[in-house]
């Protein structure tokens, strides 16, 4: 980075922390894109001060680690949405959305960012284009496709975690199983109604012997029950990322939020 | 009654709909957790069959009985 960046940065920042009128002066002064200048901040152990209620939890140095993870979101529609929210808001450098669907009328009741103005349009797109006005610092690729993991997974070189919000047992069955062949970190999570079920860095053969569907095709998913499982979903990826905490890498957890029952089935690893 | 045992049924969510949370029953020895899916009278063509467990461990549905286990069936979730 040159010295005359390096200084404006320091001189623009408070109490190690840099405002978003100081990001955009150093974009303007030195013809650089928003994600330069929050990677040359970072770099410095300056944090943006988007990131300043965060910092009971996510350090300086932990906001740079975030900001060097790339995460790729299978399925966008009711947990892959909410999802790429959250990551996109903690600060995850690098996300790869896919989805072959467009918005409709039916997915208004839960799915992130589907509004009356955008149904019939694709939804990785209006969920890019939404993301980027919440964090421009976050590099993000959007696929029009049906991720079908035995064919696509080369697409996913260089990801860090792959994050399972699709909507079919069989899918997810040989996205875990693909995962775990080539070590890269695998985040599971379905749901049904008000029922949920996750698990990290585990195959699901245990779970979808037949890879058929589930209840979810009688009951479908009310919005509370999908932003719950992405909120799952979203402290895994944080987690086993800055390797904090406990994840759920030998456990099954299931939820109803029905009856309030959080219950952990230990994982006896398939030898 | 030696040739009976004795087990605790647990049923979750979408199964629980028109029948019990938990139930005690006896069976014959040699029953399966098959069989006695089968006679809860659980819909699993509506709702098909997720995760199985015996005193807390995964188990498949050959897993036979024992005197005193818990019993716990939970319908598949797929949804995302």
């Amino acid at each position: 980075m040159d010295k005359e960046k390096e200084k404006l940065l320091k001189k623009n920042s408070i109490d190690g922390f840099l405002s978003l009128a100081a990001h955009r002066a150093a974009v303007k002064a030195f013809a650089s894109t928003f994600r330069d200048v929050e990677r040359n901040a970072l770099d410095m152990g300056i944090v943006p001060l988007r990131y300043k209620r965060n910092q009971s939890t996510i350090s300086a140095a932990s906001q740079k680690k975030l900001f060097h993870t790339h995460v790729a979101i299978i399925g966008c529609g009711g947990l892959g949405g909410h999802i790429a929210e959250m990551l996109t808001r903690i600060g995850v450098g690098k996300l790869s959305l896919f989805d072959f669907d467009i918005f409709e009328e039916h997915n208004l009741n839960r799915q992130n960012f589907s509004n009356y103005e955008n149904i019939g349009k694709e939804k990785v797109m209006v969920v890019k284009e939404a993301l980027e006005k919440i964090n421009p610092s976050i590099e993000i690729a959007a696929f029009v496709k049906r991720f079908l993991p035995e064919q696509d997974f080369p697409l996913l070189a260089g990801v860090d975690v792959v994050v399972d919000a699709l909507d079919s047992p069989r899918t997810k069955l040989d996205l875990a199983q693909k995962c775990k062949e080539n070590e890269v970190s695998f985040v599971h999570g379905a749901i049904a109604g008000m029922s949920g079920q996750f698990t990290t860095n585990n195959t699901l053969e245990y779970l979808y012997p037949d890879g058929g569907s589930g209840a979810e095709i009688s009951v479908g998913n009310p919005s509370f029950s999908v932003t719950f499982a992405a909120s799952v979903q979203s402290a895994e990826v944080v987690k086993i990322t800055l390797g904090i905490g406990k994840s759920l890498e030998d456990e099954l957890l299931i939820t109803d939020l029905l009856e309030n029952e959080f219950i952990l089935i230990p994982i006896v690893p398939v030898r | 009654m030696d040739d009976m045992i004795n087990i605790t049924i647990k049923l979750f969510a979408h199964f629980r709909v028109n029948n019990f949370k938990a139930e005690k029953r006896s069976y014959a020895k040699g029953t399966t957790a098959r069989d006695v899916i089968a006679d809860t009278g659980i819909d699993i063509k509506q709702f098909p069959l997720g995760i199985l467990m015996a005193n807390g461990r995964h188990i498949n549905e050959d897993y036979i009985l024992k005197e005193g286990d818990i019993l716990a069936i939970f319908p598949k979730v797929g949804g995302g």
